[in-house]
């Protein structure tokens, strides 16, 4: 860190950095300026060719004490608060491949650089999939995604990412490449150092490879889509059909305003309805008892109507379901996007308040989680900053996990930000140590500034 | 000990429950593995507030210390070093809340694995994680060991059922890692401190998961005349995009083992068996298991049977979950290893195990979870006949060696302790280690927590290094407590 003055003396880029990548660092403004962090524009951008150049960058900009932003596809990059400064975005798109799907051991190993839609499409083959239903479906990468921990309604049936994440290899800030786990469906030798890399955002290491669990497609699917007159009552049929033992797939709730923005729904919406998505699988009849289910807890809870979606409808309609969340439909211009994480049945609450401080803001729940992710119009500044601040104000009084995980670059360094519920900050700023002793990888962004 | 840390130690846990007498300290000097150890003292607090008096009051002695539960452990995570403190979770055996809309239950380390999906049962809610000991083992030591069990086959091992935990720092400060919501502010340390071995720390609350019991469970077995059709039918399962509740194997020795022992109605002339579990809605479960016994014809099997009932079921099950026992009646004692291997490896490495089995002259039965290709070689022999326990010993290496080179795992669910330590570098290099090692200094700065776990030492694996007994720490141990990295 100490070194970091020099460097900045030392543009155009580092020697070292330069040999190390040839002709796949960007260097000239123009170039650097698509690959910002949260509006804060890199000096350099390093484009390895694999994860030996990867680990080549990362060495020779640590060494120079750089302040290193990883990045994959680039779709999360307006996360607040930005960084004070970038020296170096190495970017993972082309440490990409699937290096073996074991379709019979119901793993694959695959480059984090690779895209969720690539890996969709090569389990299709075995009639398999990764059951995460992350947002940017066709476009994140796979170590992006872990990196953000963006887990998507399917949680509900399969886990969470960190429940499929079975092993990695790890690119360390020194260069030193690290495999933890292992590639079979179950290990306990050593830590699980892969498991503190889901929600890391890149500051423990690039995520160069990693064997996830796959599930097989269910031999046939169907879905329900549920009209109430409130979120609370569609949170209530979601909650009541996640503690069934129906086993459904996925839940999710979403208000008027988003349900506009998917064309599968679009047919079912209406004013001032709440909608409730639902995915099932497994055989004929299982699925059949399954809507039966679900439609009468919905109907029990209060629906105006349920109407089901045949194998293709469903499989067709969440492809867009899943882009509701975490802000993949939603111009990142124009919109503060929230993820606020409670207990599962104060998933109402979350949504009334959310409602009350921002009522155009558009909602997408993931009741089974305790999941809320709220999207924030913010043209003509509908919102000063107290609506914001008096939100967090109460989220903090309620004991709820507020965070930002998108805003506008142009007021990314004023944006009033949540306040951080109480975490072993020791700890965590002693693990951030442990794989970055030189506080290279993007010190200072993730909660109480670790 | 000295007297004055022994009167520290009384004046925390009170003088009943710190416990320096030989004959007591006996029974914590092994588990149900093959090391043995016997600790300085054993403390049995009543409170988190003890437990953190406890370690605070060795870290500023510089004495090592250490948590244990039930002791059901297999690789010697819970036996102390010499000198070493142990902190039994015995008496923090409370369930504390369960929170049926959140489908969440509170409970102290102590509490029996079993008794919390007793407690829930009227809810229609379960605890998932079902490891064979699941009437003796804890939950603090499930959290350990990250435990799996028969059905982490569909549903997971520990890991994917816990949501928090309070823990005792290895600097006597105590913290939560998750908690009771989904996700919490930071790096998943709760992720990490699941099966780190008592290492990083103790577990004084944990915050589980619980799952409504599905509506219904059938139970079958398939008989076959090779272990080859057998693994055939398990990948055709697989491949058929069923994934059951519960995927279990025993090959012949094994089979007759446990008949002889439960009456369970295996047939004993069988080359392999498999134990099958389907579970969830009651419609078209019937066609599930259709399915599955069809594949287990296809591939060869001379005989499927449908647990007619309930109780025909769990005595299948008190058949597969009594093999341990069940070897009592062949061998003096045996030694379980726990590879893992992808399963369609499955019939190579049995046959490897087999070939080992000769070349060491020591009989081997196997049991496993077929589904997850988590092997359980039951090998046996004879402590009193010098030499056998290290033939067993460099018999287990050889098998390990065989799952690594087929991609698989030294460990599927028993932990690494001290039985495997020196097997590590047969999966991970010194770089793996080395950011491992770095790990567990965040959390231990002075390694005082469990030393000697997990990490190797300079032995080679599959050596011999049984000698724990207090105060005869072998050297090489004693450097392997600072652990080099």
């Amino acid at each position: 860190m100490k070194n970091r003055r020099t460097l900045l003396k030392a543009i155009p880029f580092d020697l070292s950095l330069r040999d190390a990548l040839g002709d796949k660092l960007r260097v000239l403004p123009d170039e650097c300026a698509p690959y910002h962090v949260c509006g804060a524009v890199p000096k350099s951008v390093a484009l390895p060719r694999g994860p030996a150049d990867a680990a080549l960058a990362l060495k020779a900009a640590s060494a120079e004490g750089a302040v290193v932003v990883l990045r994959g596809a680039g779709t999360k990059m307006h996360r607040p608060p930005p960084p004070r400064s970038v020296d170096v975005v190495i970017e993972t798109l082309a440490c990409k491949g699937i290096v073996d799907h074991a379709a019979a051991d119901l793993t694959v190993t695959v480059n984090g650089g690779t895209t969720l839609g690539a890996l969709d499409r090569a389990l299709e083959k075995a009639n398999q999939f990764w059951p995460c239903d992350a947002p940017f479906a066709e476009s994140a990468t796979i170590g992006g995604t872990i990196a953000a921990g963006a887990a998507g309604a399917l949680r509900q049936r399969f886990g969470s990412i960190r429940d499929l994440l079975l092993g990695a290899r790890i690119i360390t800030a020194d260069g030193a490449a690290v495999r933890c786990g292992a590639r079979v469906v179950k290990s306990v030798a050593g830590y699980d150092l892969h498991k503190l890399l889901v929600g890391s955002w890149g500051t423990l290491g690039l995520i160069s490879e990693v064997t996830l669990k796959v599930a097989p497609m269910p031999e046939t699917e169907r879905g329900v889509i549920a009209r109430f007159a409130n979120g609370a009552h569609a949170s209530a049929a979601a909650l009541a059909i996640a503690g069934s033992n129906l086993f459904v797939m996925a839940t999710a709730v979403h208000d008027e305003e988003s349900v506009r923005r998917v064309g599968a729904l679009l047919a079912h919406a209406s004013r001032d309805c709440w909608m409730l998505t639902a995915r099932c699988g497994g055989n004929r009849r299982n699925v059949e008892r399954q809507i039966d289910g679900i439609t009468s807890l919905c109907r029990a809870a209060g629906a105006q109507s349920v109407s089901d979606l045949d194998s293709s409808a469903v499989r067709r309609a969440w492809v867009d379901i899943r882009e509701l969340a975490g802000g993949a439909l939603y111009a990142a211009d124009r919109f503060a996007v929230l993820k606020i994480v409670a207990l599962p049945h104060d998933t109402a609450k979350v949504l009334e308040t959310a409602k009350d401080a921002w009522p155009n803001a558009e909602v997408t729940a993931h009741p089974f989680g305790g999941i809320v992710f709220v999207h924030v119009p913010l043209e003509g500044l509908s919102y000063g900053v107290e609506a914001f601040e008096s939100a967090f104000d109460r989220c903090e009084r309620a004991g709820w996990y507020a965070r930002l995980l998108s805003v506008p670059d142009q007021v990314a360094a004023s944006f009033p930000q949540p306040s951080v519920p109480p975490a072993p900050v020791k700890l965590l700023r002693a693990v951030k140590t442990a794989f970055d002793p030189g506080g290279v990888l993007d010190p200072g962004r993730l909660p109480a500034g670790v | 000990m000295n007297e004055p840390f022994t009167r520290a130690l009384q004046s925390i846990v009170g003088r009943r429950y710190a416990l320096t007498d030989p004959d007591a300290l006996r029974s914590y000097a092994y588990d149900a593995g093959v090391d043995f150890g016997a600790p300085a003292a054993v403390v049995v607090p009543a409170s988190t507030d003890e437990i953190a008096a406890v370690v605070r009051l060795c870290s500023a002695s510089g004495v090592h210390f250490l948590p244990r539960g039930a002791g059901t452990g297999l690789s010697g995570g819970a036996i102390a070093h010499a000198g070493g403190v142990v902190i039994s979770t015995a008496r923090l055996n409370s369930i504390l809340e369960i929170d049926v809309p959140n489908r969440l239950a509170v409970v102290e380390p102590g509490v029996i694995n079993a008794d919390i999906s007793a407690a829930v049962a009227s809810h229609g809610l379960r605890y998932v994680p079902d490891p064979s000991s699941m009437a003796a083992c804890t939950i603090g030591g499930n959290i350990a060991e990250n435990s799996g069990g028969l059905h982490c086959l569909a549903h997971g091992v520990t890991a994917n059922h816990l949501l928090g935990a309070e823990i005792v720092t290895p600097d006597g400060e105590i913290v939560w890692l998750g908690g009771k919501t989904v996700e919490t502010p930071g790096y998943d340390l709760l992720g990490v401190f699941i099966g780190s071995e008592g290492t990083l720390g103790i577990a004084t609350k944990a915050v589980v998961r619980l799952s409504p019991v599905p509506e219904r469970t059938i139970t079958l077995m398939a008989v076959f005349n090779s272990v080859d059709d057998a693994t055939s039918a398990v990948s055709a399962i697989i491949g058929a995009g069923i994934v059951p509740g519960a995927l279990e194997m025993m090959d012949r020795l094994a089979t007759q083992a446990i008949e002889a022992f439960v009456h369970a109605g295996f047939p004993t002339d069988a080359e392999a068996i498999l134990i099958i579990d389907v579970e969830g809605l009651a419609d078209g479960l019937d066609a599930t298991a259709g399915a599955v016994a069809s594949l287990c014809e296809r591939h060869g099997a001379r005989s499927t049977r449908t647990a007619a009932n309930a109780s025909e079921a769990a005595l299948i099950w008190k058949g597969r979950k009594s093999a341990f026992g069940a070897m009592g009646r062949y061998s003096a004692d045996y030694y379980v290893q726990d590879g893992v291997i992808p399963r369609s490896k499955l019939p190579d490495v049995l046959r490897e195990v087999n070939e080992i089995g000769r070349r060491y002259d020591l009989r081997i039965a196997n049991v496993f979870h077929a589904g997850d290709g988590n092997l359980h070689p039951l090998i046996m022999f004879d402590h009193r006949k010098a030499g056998d326990l290290d033939r067993a010993i460099a018999a287990g290496a050889d098998i390990l060696r065989a799952c690594v080179a087929q991609g698989g795992s030294i460990s599927g669910e028993h932990g690494i302790g001290l039985e495997k330590r020196d097997c590590m570098p047969l999966q991970f290099s010194a770089d793996d280690l080395a950011l491992m090692a770095r790990l567990r200094r965040a959390f231990d700065p002075r390694v005082a927590c469990n030393p000697g776990k997990i990490f190797p030492t300079s032995r080679r694996c599959g050596e011999s290094a049984r000698t724990l007994e207090s105060g005869v720490l072998p050297a090489a141990t004693a450097a392997a407590a600072g652990e080099p990295f």
